[in-house]
């Protein structure tokens, strides 16, 4: 090392300072601001196309997040409204919810009441289509039979106050359906295997993707069923919403963090207790692991605003990844006969440099999840090193006083050629190839976003049961419309309509939830008052032919002209409609300014032919058919390919560089690892019918840059040192990767399972094709 | 509770026939016994029919009228079907009310059809109108409050909606009946009122003829 004793000494405080440095920031700016990011949709790559849409799915996924639907079923109709009631008040109560919606009130007729004035313009899609066809008599036929018969009892407003049934005919037309609830009493209701549901209504408080978000939301639940239970022992509460899935998978990647990382940290420290049996190497260790964890969070609090609990479930492997550069430093202090301690700084830099590379190989996926993981892992993985090189040597200057242990010696011996007789290498080998070729033969590729996603049955079982019950089937797919104005949104909502109500009468849809007809262009307004000033309101029209049949006095048919006359130019406006109690259904549909532009989604009930949906609704001017779930499968498939290509690609360069640099035979020694565990390691996978994506794909990348070291490392070392040192550092990445294997969140599994095999196949190939210690090599320096 | 009712009911009853004509107070009705009670011969054959034929006429006061709306026709009441709702006067019009929603047919044959998952007021319509044939006291008492008295001649019913969604579609209905249900006095949201006299009630065990099944 040129080094001068002086400029490593300064070199050192100048670490540690930096070391404490990093723990107080750590402690300081990054704990009191640290968000933890559940969303696993957050983790995935945008699809969107434009900013515009990019935006606008981002608002809506986040208050679409925030609802739930619940139903409470009790076997005695009894007590079915004081179960739903205690369950709702149960809510209401913890703080937790910003709405709970229970009983049913008259807020909308009340509204459609007050509201009159601006309501003029709003007309059912029979009466419009009516007067728009000239079709006076059937308008006229309508308001008698309302009059004379039992259809007229369902109008809000009276016959004196609504002659033609206009106002009641566009206000009945605007309230979203219950599906197959019923209103009884106050309640809505469904009755179903044998028992009687009502339905529970909330919207959370606070961000849907916050663990503290979770925390109150779940133990709400938990006492609002407490409380049911209370009133009928046998009352069910079943939910569905976003939010339950979130709250479930972040609690269990709470608790795979919680284990995995405890497993891991017991198996680093009995590791280093077994080999060093010192107090020393541990305490190193552990200072180690913890520099390199803050450094890695905080890196990622910076670089992303927030920590994925996933990236938390994924960083548990860096406690197996990180020790090896301790390892390595320790290993090398042991004493091996006359064999002295050699200068360790250049493997650990080139180890580091392309484990490091590795992980930076899954930036090339422009997938947020991996990013951050990549970002993470490097991170921590380059201080680690770090910390190994400039703070160790400051500190630890005592001699080591433990040598290599014995069965080092044994294992390292261990030679391919020695292990079997030369002719039964001609059976082991085909059948070995022949075993990888089947196994290859079996694979299959899997981009469905969807299984990567488990959630737990239980959830989906109530989900479909909440479906079920209610009838609606809303599911993640809907439609974008975007347009500079409201207005024109609302205009390109109007033209919608009648496209989506085709699809339903063909059936591809059962149908749709629009901010359209509760709200409706200025255009669509004056246009239909225009229709009720030619035929309706004019004199000897519909109105007076009517009023006059029924028998009403002149002056009550003044009284309408002149309502009407003085609602001129009066129009139902966004802003007035987002006001009113009568936007509450569909409110959360109607987007608003986003950037310069504005937007509205419809949503689709029981989408059942996907492709004709698209077809028709993606010609419409500013209209897009949102699929975030086929989008994001495409892109992971197109990831896949793209991997898989660069897999192939690098291995190709690296056994052409090693050609270069070193003789055939030592080439193929150092390039056989990688090169053939990798495809033992997708083999595996085709046996064990693990359906591959780019998640096992960009692994790959990984155990080809662990495998390449591996090899270097024992051509480079030559001694039994480095055969520990490379034994350990696999096995402390096996049991990482290994316990990733176990997750329930199936990318992290993805990528543990295939790290794993990969490690342990280019662990054994590296090991069995290792050049002999007395083999003459170039040296490296 | 129920003994303690029917006592109280037929100590009303008592005091109906002591008081002749002056409307005796109304009491709670709260539970089947009682309605049963309370409605006697009304109940009893209304358990076992399947099938109520039988003419209406409807007078409907609305605001701002002095002269009231006038129509007639025949019912039919079908326990496992729905309800038709046949006027004939002034024009011909049948509305046929089931679970799944309202079918009106013209003289001109349009036919206008509204499902009750689109507007749940509906079922409220609905459920009021079986009501008026079946006295279904569980159905009856999740939507409505009943108090009822014995009268001279027969007994009434009144139903007050239990909450303000309700109110808006009905503010009050009262019924009116001996052995069957007579008269119907369905006060509105709006302020509009309808009587409706029933007449010529034939109650039918065996429920729908085949003709009758097919318009349903």
């Amino acid at each position: 090392m040129p080094a001068s004793p002086g400029a490593r000494t300064s070199r050192f405080w100048l670490a540690l300072a930096s070391a404490a440095a990093l723990l107080a920031a750590f402690g300081a700016l990054v704990v009191p601001h640290l968000r933890i990011e559940t969303n696993l949709l957050a983790l995935l790559p945008s699809t969107a196309e434009n900013r515009l849409q990019l935006d606008a799915v981002k608002r809506f996924a986040d208050r679409s997040s925030r609802e739930i639907v619940f139903v409470v079923g009790t076997a005695d109709r009894d007590l079915l409204r004081p179960a739903g009631l205690a369950f709702a008040i149960a809510l209401g109560e913890s703080g937790a919810f910003e709405r709970v919606e229970f009983s049913v009130d008259d807020r909308y007729v009340t509204a459609a009441r007050n509201e009159r004035a601006v309501r003029t313009g709003l007309l059912s899609t029979r009466q419009r289509g009516l007067l728009e066809r000239g079709d006076t008599a059937a308008l006229e036929r309508d308001a008698l039979r309302a009059a004379y018969t039992p259809l007229g009892f369902t109008r809000p407003l009276s016959i004196a106050e609504d002659p033609l049934g206009l106002e009641s005919g566009a206000f009945a037309e605007e309230l979203p359906g219950t599906g197959r609830a019923r209103l009884e009493g106050d309640i809505l209701v469904v009755h179903a295997d044998g028992r009687h549901w009502t339905v529970v209504r909330a919207s959370v408080k606070g961000d849907p993707y916050r663990t503290e978000t979770h925390g109150g939301v779940t133990s709400a639940i938990a006492s609002g069923t407490t409380n049911a239970r209370g009133v009928a022992a046998d009352a069910q509460v079943d939910g569905s919403g976003v939010i339950l899935h979130a709250a479930a998978a972040a609690s269990k990647a709470q608790a795979e963090v919680a284990t995995f990382g405890t497993i891991d940290l017991i198996a680093v420290v009995l590791l280093i207790v077994l080999v060093f049996r010192l107090l020393r190497p541990l305490l190193f260790t552990l200072v180690t692991l913890g520099l390199a964890t803050c450094a890695a969070i905080a890196a990622c609090h910076y670089a992303f605003g927030q920590v994925h609990i996933l990236t938390l479930t994924f960083g548990t492997s860096l406690i197996g990844v990180s020790v090896d550069y301790s390892l390595h430093y320790f290993v090398n202090k042991l004493r091996d006969g006359d064999h002295a301690p050699h200068d360790i700084v250049p493997a650990l830099i080139l180890g580091c440099t392309t484990t490091v590379a590795g992980y930076l190989t899954l930036l090339i996926a422009p997938i947020p999840g991996l990013r951050q993981i990549a970002l993470f892992s490097a991170v921590g993985l380059a201080v680690a090193c770090a910390t190994v090189i400039l703070l160790y040597p400051g500190i630890d200057r005592r001699e080591f006083p433990r040598s290599v242990p014995a069965w080092v010696g044994r294992f390292a011996a261990l030679r391919v050629e020695s292990l079997l007789p030369h002719a039964a290498w001609w059976l082991v080998v085909p059948a070995l190839l022949g075993v990888t070729v089947w196994g290859l033969l079996g694979l299959e590729a899997r981009d469905d976003v969807r299984s990567l996603q488990r959630p737990p049955p239980e959830l989906v079982a109530q989900e479909q049961r909440v479906r079920g019950l209610l009838g609606v089937g809303f599911d993640t797919r809907f439609v974008l419309v975007t347009a500079p104005t409201p207005e024109l949104v609302l205009q390109r909502l109007e033209a919608l309509d009648p496209v989506l109500r085709k699809l339903a009468a063909d059936g591809s849809i059962n149908g749709h939830l629009s901010p359209f007809p509760s709200l409706q262009s200025v255009e669509r307004q004056r246009r239909a008052r225009e229709l009720l000033e030619r035929d309706v309101y004019a004199p000897g029209g519909v109105l007076d032919r009517v009023m006059t049949r029924l028998g009403f006095t002149p002056d009550s048919m003044a009284a309408r002209h002149s309502e009407f006359q003085s609602a001129r130019d009066r129009w139902l406006t966004p802003d007035a409609w987002l006001v009113s109690p009568l936007s509450a259904p569909v409110r959360h549909l109607w987007l608003g300014a986003l950037g310069g532009d504005h937007a509205a989604v419809v949503l689709l009930d029981g989408n059942r032919a996907a492709d004709s949906v698209r077809a028709a609704v993606d010609v419409q001017p500013g209209v897009q058919y949102v699929d975030q779930v086929a989008d994001i499968s495409h892109v992971l498939g197109e990831y896949r390919r793209i991997g898989s290509w660069l897999l192939l690609v690098v291995l190709t360069v690296m056994v052409a560089c090693l050609l270069v640099f070193y003789r055939n035979a030592i080439a193929i020694r150092t390039a056989l690892p990688a090169a053939a565990g990798i495809p033992l390691t997708l083999a595996t996978l085709g046996l064990m019918h693990e359906p591959v994506n780019l998640f096992h794909v960009l692994s790959l990348l990984l155990v080809l840059g662990l495998g390449v070291d591996y090899a270097i490392i024992l051509r480079e070392g030559r001694s039994r040192q480095a055969v520990l040192a490379v034994f350990l550092s696999m096995t402390t990445t096996l049991i990482s990767f290994g316990l990733l294997g176990f997750s329930s969140v199936p990318f992290v599994r993805s990528i543990g399972i295939t790290v794993a095999f990969g490690v342990a196949f280019t662990f054994l190939i590296a090991v069995a094709a290792k050049p002999r210690f007395g083999e003459a090599a170039k040296p490296r320096h | 509770m129920s003994i303690a009712r029917a006592v109280l009911l037929s100590l009303l009853v008592c005091a109906g026939a002591a008081q002749a004509e002056t409307p005796a107070p109304l009491s709670p009705v709260g539970d089947v016994e009682a309605l049963a009670t309370l409605t006697g011969a009304a109940s009893r054959s209304l358990r076992t029919a399947r099938a109520i034929r039988g003419e209406f006429a409807q007078r409907r006061h609305l605001a701002g009228l002095t002269k009231p709306l006038e129509s007639s026709g025949s019912f039919l009441f079908a326990r496992d079907a729905g309800i038709e709702w046949h006027t004939q006067v002034p024009f011909d019009s049948q509305f046929l009310l089931t679970d799944s929603g309202i079918t009106q047919r013209d003289e001109g044959g349009e036919t206008l059809r509204i499902d009750a998952s689109d507007q749940p007021a509906l079922s409220v319509v609905s459920r009021v109108f079986f009501a008026l044939f079946s006295l279904d006291f569980d159905a009856l008492s999740h939507d409505f409050e009943m108090r009822g008295a014995r009268e001279a001649r027969g007994w009434r019913l009144e139903l007050t909606p239990r909450s303000d969604a309700l109110r808006k579609v009905f503010r009050k209905a009262a019924l009116t009946g001996d052995a069957a249900v007579q008269r119907v006095v369905l006060e509105e949201g709006s302020g509009d009122s309808s009587t409706i006299d029933l007449s010529a009630v034939e109650f039918d065990a065996r429920g729908l003829t085949p003709d009758e099944r097919r318009r349903f």
